[in-house]
């Protein structure tokens, strides 16, 4: 039977590989054409796509388009502090909420997936509301400050989704032997719990970057003074009709540098899990 | 650790600061006329809730239905044979394929956006005629969000008992049997937490009806949009805390269908 099967379940094998990698080029067709387009000596010709040669010049402009560099400049900035506040900020909101109630737990919860749960666009919007009522207290609020809290505001509740799961699952007599041996309970905290989060914290903090690297609508409500980032430079190049290549180099490099990276630690993991065997 | 209670309450306070106070903000200038959030002349005014009776909305409302449940239709259509088949492969490196998953999200969303536009736009593709439809509009959609059905999925489908299905299976019955009912019936939870992950983005959003529906696919995120545009804070508050209440019941009635969920 199983013999007789074989050459049908081959060819059922091979339509799935096939249905899969055609799911996987639908989401991978916009990297191909960003990495295709950074090489692109013509990418921004008025025929979209059309291959002009080969050339590095888009890689160049990174580091000479001044409007371009300063936008990436300004993404890296809100999205390095916001990764390392919301991170500390998520991580001790964690333990506080761990240690609430279950009646003050549940009213906690339900605020914290507000923002998470929120359309971008109203989250933006009430954001932008209550920077401009702070305004007239704080003239210079729009810009970097109001960025780097809107950005705070919506990837600590990623943070703490990533972290409280962990620190429930936290054996509590860890902390409990900590003090016996006569730790004070911020060091046992320190020493203790807050070390066996670690992946947990580290998943936070690469969620929150990712998020607030990317953000695109709540920027855009809360971004001001000439400060701005990566996705709204790239909306309103795009749409005022002078977008730099560079931006494909931009997105490029950071895939490759990701990819790198990625590759990297699988492939280190791959070792140790075959040393271990 | 009872003892740390203390430290919720900053984080509170934050929270009642930037969702709880916009919110009250926000519906106090329903009720005004106001110069954007300039209360100096500010009058009394019902403007907003007779601008809600304008079947400009109810289109809006409708379209971002339409595209909404389409683009949840098609993702699981799509994503929920790649968990499975991914799922259920002999391959060892199943990690390799989450990596792959993943990978898309770390490119910009807007420059994403851009590159289709760029491709809809090519001599090959131009005659059809694609930007500025609801079908491109669906379609970048799926693209951008199909990962967020595809994890869920895949994730349910990872745990399942195999021993169920196997079973199932020494029992004599047959698979596609066993798939109807024991696989799908329990997978169902990954498929409702990826319906929700990917309705409520794709209801909402404006970047992607804005860039490719070149504004004339209008979503309900594009009308909120175009009408704080124009300065009117009270028409936009009040669509806003509409959009607000809506996707609260959204999710308040599907926790109550899967049962609430556990953090």
């Amino acid at each position: 039977m199983l013999v007789k099967n074989s050459w049908k379940n081959k060819l059922v094998g091979i339509l799935q590989a096939l249905f899969v990698v055609f799911v996987f080029s639908l989401m991978y067709m916009p990297i191909f054409i960003i990495i295709y387009q950074s090489f692109n000596k013509t990418a921004n010709s008025i025929s979209p796509l059309s291959w002009g040669g080969f050339t590095f010049d888009n890689y160049i402009e990174i580091f000479t388009n001044r409007q371009l560099y300063t936008t990436i400049l300004d993404s890296l900035l809100v999205s390095l502090w916001t990764t390392f506040v919301a991170t500390i900020i998520g991580l001790f909101a964690s333990i506080g909420i761990n240690a609430l109630s279950r009646k003050a737990r549940k009213a906690m919860d339900a605020l914290n997936d507000i923002p998470m749960l929120n359309s971008e666009i109203v989250t933006g919007i009430s954001l932008m509301i209550i920077f401009s009522l702070l305004k007239p207290l704080i003239p210079g609020i729009f810009g970097f400050t109001s960025m780097f809290v809107a950005h705070i505001f919506f990837t600590v509740p990623y943070v703490i989704l990533m972290i409280l799961p962990k620190l429930e699952q936290t054996d509590e007599t860890l902390f409990e032997a900590a003090r016996d041996l006569g730790c004070s309970p911020a060091s046992a905290l320190f020493k203790v719990v807050i070390p066996s989060l670690g992946t947990a914290i580290l998943m936070g903090a690469l969620i929150a970057f990712t998020l607030s690297i990317d953000d695109f609508v709540i920027s855009f409500y809360t971004q001001g003074n000439g400060f701005s980032n990566f996705s709204n430079y790239v909306y309103s190049s795009y749409t005022k009709k002078n977008f730099s290549a560079g931006s494909y180099a931009f997105n490029a490099l950071l895939t490759f540098v990701t990819l790198g990276i990625v590759l990297f630690i699988s492939l280190k993991t791959n070792k140790k899990g075959k040393e271990k065997k | 650790m009872k003892r740390f209670k203390g430290l919720a309450i900053p984080y509170f306070v934050w929270l009642v600061l930037l969702v709880v106070v916009p919110l009250l903000a926000m519906f106090a200038l329903t009720f005004m006329q106001t110069n954007g959030t300039n209360l100096a002349t500010a009058v009394f005014s019902l403007d907003a809730y007779k601008r809600m009776l304008d079947p400009s909305i109810y289109k809006a409302l409708w379209n971002s239905l339409y595209v909404a449940v389409l683009t949840v239709v098609i993702c699981i259509l799509l994503g929920y044979p790649v968990a499975y088949f991914i799922s259920f492969s002999k391959i060892k490196n199943k990690s390799l394929f989450l990596l792959l998953l993943i990978l898309p999200m770390w490119s910009n969303s807007m420059l994403r956006i851009v590159s289709w536009l760029r491709l809809f736009s090519t001599d090959a593709l131009a005659a059809l005629n694609l930007v500025g439809t609801d079908a491109a509009v669906i379609f970048v959609t799926v693209t951008t969000y199909l990962p967020f059905m595809i994890f869920p999925i895949y994730t349910v489908l990872e745990k399942m008992d195999r021993g169920l299905i196997e079973a199932s299976k020494d029992l004599g019955v047959p698979a596609w049997k066993t798939f109807l009912k024991i696989t799908f019936p329990l997978s169902l939870s990954g498929v409702s937490s990826g319906t929700l992950m990917v309705f409520l983005p794709a209801a909402t959003g404006f970047a992607i009806s804005q860039t490719i529906g070149q504004g004339k696919v209008r979503l309900i995120g594009n009308l909120i949009q175009t009408v704080f545009e124009k300065n009117n804070y009270n028409f936009g508050s009040l669509l806003s805390i509409f959009v607000t209440v809506m996707i609260l019941a959204v999710v308040g009635a599907s926790s109550l269908f899967t049962g609430r969920r556990k953090h």
